[in-house]
């Protein structure tokens, strides 16, 4: 013990308890990497809920949306129910588009669905449509659960008096 | 004095140890900074969602007024025709463009204002050319007090001119959005420049 150095317990004993704590401050790390990650999520599934929104307002009608915008990308899957629509994607691991089933980790829900119009439209008049937007971004979890990363409602007014009542 | 590695007085013992309590304290420093780092980042992410959910509320009452604004304007349109039809059902002549466009214009007026109820920020103007009107701005502010405090606010300007008197389905819109702006603060936000979201051209 005179000369310089370590002895073998005080190297064991440290080992032992660097171990033991090391579990611990790796679980820090491993928290803080899953929380940026939930942060990121957040944004991105934010960033294209408002980027679905937009591209639906671009329109001028939802007619002219569903012949061009919808099917935009091979991996959009739209379904039309009597006035509705509804517009699903899924994305991989890194937000890119994937077909369904195909590893998707993500989906975005988009439903376009008229609303009541208020007030009764005057004779020979030809008002335009109100819809609502809804969208829902999910981190698809294991089984069945799935967890929302983001949630919003917008409307949009398609003014065009097309015959047949703007749509 | 005892220093850390004093070999003259045996104060090597325990150094391992001290190095390795060190070594931890370091680490924990920084993954407790990392979690609060991320914590912060997550809480930060979900303010932005929030604010972003909130400007399509303020923006949907908008859309809302837009629909009931043109539910007006298709009325005014239809009592216009009907008047100088049968205003003038005892001539042999087509009405005049020019007449059409003043008894638009008149009840266009007069159904915009009948939303003033619902849309207390609501303000109209009939611009006039000479004797004749030429066309309506109506201005809307719709304005909410978020939770956190402030005010936020979305300014829309929409012009009206009126209809050919000739096309009964022309498939265009009967108004013209000339700004759609959001704006924060109280009144004193109206003296900013606004950031304009949309000229209004489709």
């Amino acid at each position: 013990m005179g000369r310089g150095g370590f002895t073998l317990l005080e190297v064991i004993i440290s080992v032992a308890a660097l171990a033991l704590l090391s579990v611990f401050i790796l679980q820090m790390f491993i928290t803080a990497a899953n929380l940026n990650k939930r942060s990121q999520d957040v944004e991105t599934a934010m960033t294209r809920a408002s980027s679905e929104i937009e591209f639906v307002k671009s329109y001028s009608s939802l007619a002219e949306y569903l012949k061009t915008g919808a099917e935009a990308s091979e991996a959009r899957y739209t379904a039309e129910d009597g006035g509705s629509v509804t517009v699903t994607v899924y994305y991989g691991k890194d937000w890119e588009t994937v077909p369904e089933g195909g590893g998707a980790l993500y989906s975005l829900v988009m439903t376009i669905a008229p609303e009541a119009q208020t007030g009764e439209p005057a004779e020979n008049a030809v008002p335009g449509k109100l819809y609502s937007v809804r969208v829902i971004v999910e981190e698809i979890l294991s089984g069945e659960k799935s967890r929302t990363l983001a949630s919003v409602s917008a409307k949009k007014y398609f003014p065009v008096t097309q015959t047949g009542g703007g749509a | 004095m005892k220093t850390l590695f004093d070999k003259t007085a045996g104060g090597e013992k325990g150094a391992a140890s001290i190095l390795v309590i060190l070594m931890l304290l370091v680490l924990v420093t920084l993954g407790a900074f990392a979690v609060t780092s991320a914590s912060a980042n997550l809480k930060f992410s979900r303010k932005a969602a929030e604010w972003n959910e909130a400007y399509y509320e303020l923006d949907a009452m908008g859309e809302q007024f837009l629909a009931a604004f043109d539910g007006k304007l298709a009325e005014a349109e239809s009592a216009a025709r009907q008047y100088v039809t049968g205003g003038l059902s005892g001539t042999e002549t087509e009405p005049d463009a020019g007449i059409f466009s003043n008894i638009y214009l008149y009840f266009a007026d007069m159904y915009i204002r009948e939303l003033a109820p619902v849309y207390s920020g609501l303000d109209v103007s009939v611009t006039y050319n000479g004797l004749s009107a030429e066309s309506i701005l109506a201005s809307l502010s719709v304005e909410y007090e978020p939770d956190e405090g402030g005010l936020r606010g979305i300014r829309i300007a929409v012009r009206v001119k009126p209809p050919e008197y000739q096309e009964t389905d022309s498939g265009t819109a009967r108004y013209g959005i000339e700004s759609w702006y959001e704006y924060q603060g109280g009144d004193e936000a109206y003296e900013e420049p606004p950031v304009q979201l949309w000229d209004g051209s489709l």
